[in-house]
């Protein structure tokens, strides 16, 4: 990059590990403050790159905090995490995560076109607008998941579906090599969830990684290349 | 000649220039407090300055300086006891509130004089000075050129804070990057409208604005003018009409809200 650049994180290039695993968990606890007993105790997973993962538990097993600690969201008490072999947090652009919906504040008023723009921000940082080749992401991103005709739609007026595709197309123009997805299919119809089938196939071939925690995980579908089971 | 008139008053002249500046600055900042919902802080903010006024009075300082410093130092106090999470933030915000302005009131004992205390409650726009408009001029240029400069980074923390988070963007920086303007800002309401009105100025020319658009810099727009409009048509009605700008400002920016609910509501939205 050539001109003037503040990244949010202190750095945004790291040097790659060679033939690091996409993501490595190493006997993680984690606890939530003022609570005894560990959400998460000893949880080991290693996943490979390119690999969509299912991740399977009852409510309470610990998903979404899992996900939320790879993101650098939650403190881990004890364990490592490395995602693709470096601690979690010296590199935000290779890592997306899509939260649960309803963390969002759907009234504030924007058009889905600039919610999708804010997956461009971690590669321009504090100061830039977007450029032409922002532009054109969020255009790619907007055709595959096929949500073209909401671009100047209000993020308030979207159906449930259509708020989690918008999500998702932010997550893809942020071009992460990880895709952390919280539930990713709750409140979507029948043609949504083909839509959102076809963007995990999509991912497969760039050779990107999908860690989805889910409900609708159905056994001998190629939706996913494996399923990782989470105990309560 | 009507409107002209007024100006040919070095006083009415410094008004004006005054009520345009403060209108925008609380304007598009209030923008963000109605879609932050900081209303409540907005207040504390504003009566947290008071104290701050009446020691600068003592001591023969700018009450406009003296308002900022103590203004800075609630909203430090306010994102401090957010932080600590061991009360609710519109618990810790009450107890301020009350705290900071009884503290003043205590101060003003020392005054013996009451006149100045309700200039400091009520504002006194017809007593602006040069050097009171300068600061006001450096201040709405600051806040409103790092708004700008952080417009994007702020209206996704406001959208999707976990988002924001997980690309690392500090939202600590970002929460104490709002206080902070936010408090520059509330001091600027209190030259033209006082500490017990500011809150209005803030609040309802951006809450007007969200009723007639869906959109944020539409709403920017029309907040900023329904807010240089009240504050210029309450010094037109102190004039002629000979009542308090403060309260006529306020009470002008309300009726342009009742009519905007009035229309949203025909409109059966």
């Amino acid at each position: 990059m050539t001109d003037a650049h503040f990244p949010y994180g202190r750095r945004h290039h790291v040097d790659n590990v060679p033939e690091a695993k996409a993501l490595v968990a190493d006997a993680i606890c984690i606890f939530y403050p003022g609570e005894a007993d560990p959400v998460i105790s000893n949880l080991s997973v290693s996943v490979p790159t390119g690999t969509r993962l299912a991740l399977v538990g009852p409510n309470g097993s610990g998903k979404s905090t899992f996900l939320k600690a790879c993101a650098g969201l939650l403190p881990i008490h004890s364990g490592t995490i490395r995602v693709y072999g470096n601690r979690v947090g010296l590199c935000h652009h290779r890592v997306a995560y899509v939260d649960q919906r309803n963390e969002i504040e759907w009234r504030f008023p924007i058009r889905v076109r600039e919610l999708v723009m804010g997956g461009r921000y971690v590669h321009l940082g504090w100061f830039r607008s977007p450029g032409e080749k922002d532009q054109e992401r969020v255009d790619q991103a907007l055709e595959m998941l096929e949500i073209r005709n909401l671009e100047k739609r209000q993020i308030g007026d979207l159906s449930g579906g259509q708020r989690q595709k918008v999500l998702l197309a932010r997550a893809f123009v942020q071009e992460a090599d990880l895709l952390l997805l919280d539930e990713p299919m709750n409140a979507l119809d029948k043609e949504s969830r083909s839509v959102f089938s076809n963007f995990l196939a999509q991912l497969k071939p760039m050779g990107k990684t999908a860690i989805v925690a889910t409900h609708h995980y159905e056994e001998g579908t190629d939706e996913f290349d494996d399923v990782f089971y989470l105990k309560e | 000649m009507y409107l002209i008139e007024p100006f040919q008053y070095a006083f009415m002249q410094k008004a004006a220039v005054a009520s345009i500046l403060s209108g925008l600055l609380c304007a598009v900042v209030g923008v963000y407090v109605v879609l932050r919902r900081m209303a409540l802080v907005g207040d504390a903010l504003t009566h947290g300055a008071f104290p701050g006024m009446v020691i600068a009075y003592l001591i023969r300082g700018n009450l406009f300086l003296g308002a900022t410093v103590a203004a800075l130092i609630t909203a430090l106090g306010i994102g401090a006891f957010a932080r600590k999470r061991s009360v609710y933030e519109d618990t810790a915000v009450g107890v301020t509130v009350s705290a900071m302005f009884a503290f003043g009131v205590l101060l003003m004992s020392y005054t013996q004089s009451y006149r100045d205390l309700s200039s400091m409650l009520f504002g006194n726009i017809l007593g602006v000075t040069t050097v009171d408009l300068i600061l006001l001029g450096v201040v709405t240029i600051g806040v409103i050129g790092t708004l700008f400069l952080y417009e994007k980074e702020l209206i996704l923390f406001s959208l999707d804070p976990t988002y924001a988070e997980s690309i690392g963007i500090s939202v600590h920086f970002l929460r104490s990057l709002i206080l902070t303007l936010l408090a520059l800002t509330t001091v600027a309401g209190i030259v033209v409208v006082g500490t017990v009105l500011t809150t209005a100025l803030l609040v309802t020319p951006a809450a007007c604005a969200r009723l007639l658009t869906k959109s944020f810099k539409p709403m920017m727009r029309i907040a900023s003018i329904v807010g240089v409009g009240s504050c210029l048509g309450g010094l037109y009605l102190s004039y002629y009409v000979g009542v308090s700008s403060g309260a006529a400002i306020v009470l002008i920016a309300t009726t342009f809200f009742g009519l905007a609910f009035i229309w949203k509501t025909v409109r059966g939205e």
